[in-house]
């Protein structure tokens, strides 16, 4: 298990080295939730709430979302390029799990964006509509469940690129997971504001443990929300780990290595 | 005499683009074709990931009448609008996106040696198989979502057209900048994404300065707020000051092209192009 730990420290280290380049490109983040204030100051004009969020507690929720988005790990695309230019074979005599190995190095990557990710999105929300009650109590489960959704949309896109073993391009599964979780994981809108019959539905689907639960855990805390919270986002771990490690089992008996 | 030389000179350098162009997307097309499955699966993959932001608006517009004075249709039409200017430019002008990377390697050398006009060679020189799935996405949107009124439905293509020269035009300009503060790549990708992130929004949620930006400096008015408010009420004066506005900045990009490719310095990386 150390050897894994030591990934997880390598790539963490790696992230803070390029840590100028990646708040830069996270313009985009406050760019994004300029928008969303913007068209939410206009829905929220006259109304106190709307399916339970006031304006202050559905902003903070936004950033919570996309704090998650905005960390997951860019080098989990590079599973794609191994198994297309076979780098893939090389690391068989490797002594270590290569789906581990991935995901460890993916979070390494992604709880160290996560950090400077929130205080962004703490100062940009108490800025454009102030502190959201309750946030010191909720902080410390709130963390737990926020890592935990970024464990599963990394796992998410382990499980896309392993795909490679079967597809020429996997992008597009990507594109389509992407935006499940977007919708209908509640990452651009809670899913209380869909209709009875789809929110029931969405609450339940992996796609809200990346973004709704963590995040509605962070702006109304309770007990029973952190409870529901947790215990699906460990599910739904294990369920697509296990799936990654399917998936890697079946698809190193696709290798075929030539010459040396 | 010399005017008549100038105009048979445009015309064959408008021909010898027009030949350029035709060539480059049969031979990019076919290039893409070449892996049909990865073709296929690109398309319907862009065109479902296009589709799920429907799903978005339906929800908020079933908690509202209208938001700032627009209805769904209105923001339907500025994402078909969007998905078929993006995706023009991606198809049929792919190799923007690359133009910091490839000045970087010193690669512009073979669009600069080649007897083709430099940039719009660069330009065509790549296709992005993906945005043909935004093409599809744009012009179907825009059948099951607006009035199909032929004048309506011209402007739609006009403007559609007009948002790709501009897109295009904007991503020429901020990788430019490569040419003079190095390598931009990141600083341009990002300006490139802001202006389609403003666009697929409403105009009217923005106020103030903002808005100042939206019609300069990241011009979101000029390829999505004023083309809706044109297919609402067309009025000449408005239409004359975006053709203005879109020539201006294909222009500058042009213009920044140019004086960037004085600093070029050339690489010493041996490669061919067939």
């Amino acid at each position: 298990m150390r050897k894994y730990v030591r990934v997880f420290a390598f790539a963490a280290r790696d992230q803070i080295v390029y840590m100028p380049a990646f708040l830069f490109r996270n313009i985009f983040f406050v760019v994004i939730l300029f928008t969303f204030f913007s068209l939410w100051r206009v829905i929220f004009a006259g109304r106190a709430a709307l399916s339970g969020f006031t304006m202050v507690q559905l902003l903070w929720y936004l950033t919570f979302t996309e704090t998650i988005e905005l960390s997951k790990s860019r080098s989990l695309f590079g599973i794609q390029e191994e198994v297309k230019d076979g780098t893939v074979a090389v690391t068989l005599s490797r002594p270590y799990s290569y789906v581990l190995y991935h995901l460890m190095r993916a979070l390494g990557e992604s709880y160290v964006k996560m950090i400077p990710m929130l205080v962004v999105g703490f100062l940009l929300a108490t800025l454009f509509v102030g502190p959201l009650p309750g946030y010191l109590a909720a902080l410390p489960c709130g963390i737990v469940v926020i890592a935990l959704g970024l464990l599963i949309t990394n796992l998410w896109l382990i499980v896309i690129n392993l795909l490679s073993f079967w597809s020429e391009e996997t992008m597009p599964y990507y594109w389509i997971v992407q935006k499940l979780i977007f919708i209908l994981g509640g990452l651009f809108i809670p899913i209380d504001l869909f209709p009875q019959w789809l929110s029931g539905i969405a609450r339940m689907l992996p796609f809200a443990f990346s973004a709704y639960w963590p995040s509605v855990t962070m702006v109304s805390f309770s007990i029973e929300t952190f409870l529901t919270a947790l215990g699906g986002a460990v599910f739904y771990a294990l369920a697509l780990g296990g799936l990654a490690a399917f998936l890697y089992g079946r698809g190193k008996r696709r290798i075929c290595a030539q010459g040396g | 005499m010399r005017r008549g030389a100038d105009a048979a000179g445009s015309l064959h350098t408008g021909r010898s683009a027009a030949r350029l162009f035709s060539h480059y997307v049969r031979f990019n097309l076919g290039a893409g074709m070449e892996y049909r499955v990865s073709f296929i699966t690109q398309v319907v993959g862009m065109f479902l990931n296009n589709s799920a932001f429907i799903v978005f608006w339906l929800v908020l517009y079933s908690n509202l009448g209208d938001i700032n004075g627009y209805a769904f249709g209105d923001v339907m039409f500025l994402w078909a609008l969007s998905a078929l200017g993006f995706g023009l430019a991606g198809v049929f002008l792919g190799n923007a996106t690359h133009l910091s990377r490839t000045i970087c390697t010193g690669e512009l050398d073979v669009y600069l040696l080649q007897p083709k006009p430099a940039l719009i060679n660069f330009l065509l020189s790549r296709m992005s198989i993906s945005a043909w799935g935004d093409i599809a996405y744009g012009i179907l949107l825009y059948a099951f979502t607006q009035p199909l009124d032929p004048v309506r439905a011209g402007l739609f293509v006009l403007f559609s057209l007009l948002m790709a020269f501009v897109l295009v035009s904007l991503r020429v300009f901020y990788h430019s900048t490569t040419f003079f503060l190095g390598n931009a790549e990141e600083f341009a990708a990002t300006a490139s994404d802001l202006v389609l992130s403003f666009a697929l929004y409403p105009g009217s949620i923005f106020e103030g300065p903002v808005l100042l930006i939206l019609h300069s400096l990241i011009p979101a008015a000029l390829i999505a707020y004023i083309p809706v408010r044109l297919v609402h009420s067309f009025d000449p004066v408005t239409m004359l000051l975006l053709l203005a506005g879109d020539g201006a900045v294909m222009l500058a990009a042009w213009g920044a092209f140019r004086l960037g490719l004085r600093r070029y310095e050339s690489g010493n990386r041996m490669g061919t192009r067939l």
